[in-house]
């Protein structure tokens, strides 16, 4: 019961999340997040 | 069967060093090697060649870096990551860009078996996994 509720609401949040982050990611955020990988390659290499 | 299989990748093996100049995969001795076993139509050559694609694309997959972005990237972001990947990988490593919306945000390079994920879609599968959600995977709307 408990379970169903945790993997139920899980959802719901992450459902929630895509939906948002996808409607206020602005293009500097996106760029952003992009030299961040950028960044970490640079260092993990 | 077995012996039959083991054969077949016996002699693409075989095709495949042929078309390596200087230890790398050269286009044109592939096609020459291709064109000269359609040619032939020795027996088996299709299973040959089918073997002798799948060696070629493991080779290829090896020197491409697939760059998967939610949104095109720049032209200067796109410059900056082949630099960095010409340090990471050395200078013959070619570039594969493509538009990804379900990364929803940021962007994932993969090298062979090297995965660098900054993805907003890798991090929202990491907090469905916190929720004991098992089919992460799947793709979020």
């Amino acid at each position: 019961m408990l379970a169903d509720l945790k993997l139920e609401i899980g959802t719901l949040v992450v459902q929630a999340t895509a939906t948002v982050t996808r409607k206020v990611l602005t293009p500097e955020d996106q760029r952003r997040m992009a030299e961040d990988t950028i960044t970490q390659l640079g260092r993990a290499a | 069967m077995a012996t039959r299989v083991s054969q077949v990748r016996g002699v693409a093996k075989t095709l495949y060093r042929w078309c390596l100049v200087e230890g790398k995969l050269d286009d044109g001795r592939a096609r020459e090697v291709v064109t000269q076993v359609l040619q032939s139509k020795r027996r088996g050559y299709l299973a040959v060649l089918g073997e002798l694609k799948r060696l070629i694309r493991l080779e290829r997959a090896r020197y491409t870096a697939r760059i998967e972005s939610a949104v095109p990237l720049q032209a200067d972001l796109q410059a900056w990551l082949r630099k960095k990947l010409a340090i990471a990988y050395g200078d013959g490593l070619s570039t594969d860009f493509v538009q990804n919306p379900e990364l929803i945000g940021g962007m994932r390079v993969r090298v062979a078996n090297d995965v660098y994920d900054g993805s907003v879609r890798s991090r929202l599968a990491a907090l469905a996994r916190s929720f004991g959600i098992v089919d992460s995977d799947k793709p979020v709307r």
